[in-house]
């Protein structure tokens, strides 16, 4: 293959007979550097998604919003708390959503109230 | 108007003791806190949408990580670990210089600190501070986007600029060297980027995309802990708008 020299320095006789062809080559590397973002966008999405999942717990669903509905076994738990320990409660009402969820994660996990009750005033007291 | 003006003095009068109180109030709160951000520091503050948000970490000794943030092993490619450093030029920063970061440049307002996650991330909770520039935003040089992000990062668009005045500006004759044909970075605002930690390559993105259009590398920094290792430590989080 000859090469020759221009003033954009060397290129080679393919290059300059095909620039049709070269300009088509570009436009793959360029096409399929976009789809590969795409579907990097798209891999991130659906791992999001992984979010909710990991958090909720079982029984619990998901709302379009991404937002979870309490189980009935969780609105019995709270309710359970409520008339017992109005105290816990009431710190247990004023902790944002994933710290209640948390909360209630380690009553299912088997805690004993007074364990509850700990951690009800660890996280009110550290949020 | 003599009752207003005694209450207003009664107010000030009061004022260094409610100051005091507070103060006394925070130190007893920090001796109380077995987990500390750093030996030195139990906590800290940073204005987070409006509003002052204390960054700690869990008081809970049996604390552990669950959820999303626990999980270890992520389809590599894409969510394959990142090296240490994004670019040899931008320094890879850890929790204890983010602290720092979170009480120097934040508070004075001369740093940004970035969450380059997309919006649905951003959105399911986020480091206190943060603000959200998804990495889609700062990948494309030349998009509105990337402009408004640079125009919101204290970069001063150029026109005009004459080819002998760039030249020098080159040869480092002219300027501080933090000017481009198009941007001038020179009160450009210190950043630190960060995403969902070792696995994530939202920010190196991000951080490439930056340096691609110029932006002084020493002015960025890379948390590569990102949000799961500031879980992994029990740090505060907060969900936008809540």
């Amino acid at each position: 293959m000859t090469a020759l020299t221009t003033g954009f320095g060397k290129m080679t006789c393919v290059s300059l007979r095909y620039p049709t062809l070269v300009l088509y080559m570009i436009g793959l590397l360029t096409q399929s550097a976009a789809a590969e973002e795409d579907d990097y966008i798209s891999q991130i999405s659906a791992e999001a998604k992984k979010i909710d999942a990991g958090l909720s717990t079982p029984g619990q669903q998901q709302n379009q919003d991404g937002s979870t509905d309490k189980s009935a076994a969780q609105m019995a738990f709270e309710e359970d708390l409520k008339s017992r320990y109005m105290g816990s409660y009431t710190f247990y009402r004023k902790l944002p959503q994933r710290a209640r969820e948390e909360v209630y994660e380690e009553y299912q996990g088997g805690a004993s109230i007074d364990e509850i009750r700990q951690k009800i005033m660890n996280r009110f007291l550290n949020q | 108007m003599k009752r207003c003006v005694k209450l207003i003095f009664r107010v000030l009068l009061l004022l260094p003791f409610v100051a005091v109180a507070d103060e006394t109030a925070d130190t007893k709160q920090a001796d109380e806190l077995t987990v500390k951000l750093s030996a030195e520091k139990p906590f800290t503050y940073v204005m987070h949408e409006g509003q002052s948000v204390r960054v700690q970490r869990t008081q809970d000794p049996e604390y552990q990580l669950n959820g999303y943030y626990a999980k270890t092993a992520r389809k590599c490619p894409p969510f394959c670990l990142q090296p240490m450093q994004v670019d040899p030029r931008v320094v890879t920063i850890g929790e204890i210089e983010l602290f720092d970061f979170m009480e120097g440049e934040l508070r004075d307002k001369t740093g940004l600190l970035i969450d380059a996650r997309t919006a649905e991330w951003f959105n399911r909770g986020t480091i206190p501070g943060s603000i959200n520039i998804p990495f889609t935003h700062l990948n494309k040089p030349g998009t509105t986007e990337m402009e408004k992000a640079l125009l919101r990062f204290g970069a001063r668009p150029r026109v005009n600029v004459g080819a002998i005045s760039l030249k020098l500006e080159e040869l480092g004759l002219l300027g501080d060297g933090d000017k481009t044909e198009k941007w001038d970075f020179s009160n450009a605002k210190q950043l630190v980027l960060w995403c969902n930690g070792p696995e994530c390559g939202q920010s190196p993105r991000a951080i490439k995309g930056l340096l691609k259009v110029g932006y002084p590398a020493d002015k960025i920094a890379y948390y590569r802990g990102g949000m799961q290792l500031w879980q992994l430590w029990g740090l505060t989080t907060v969900v936008p708008g809540e």
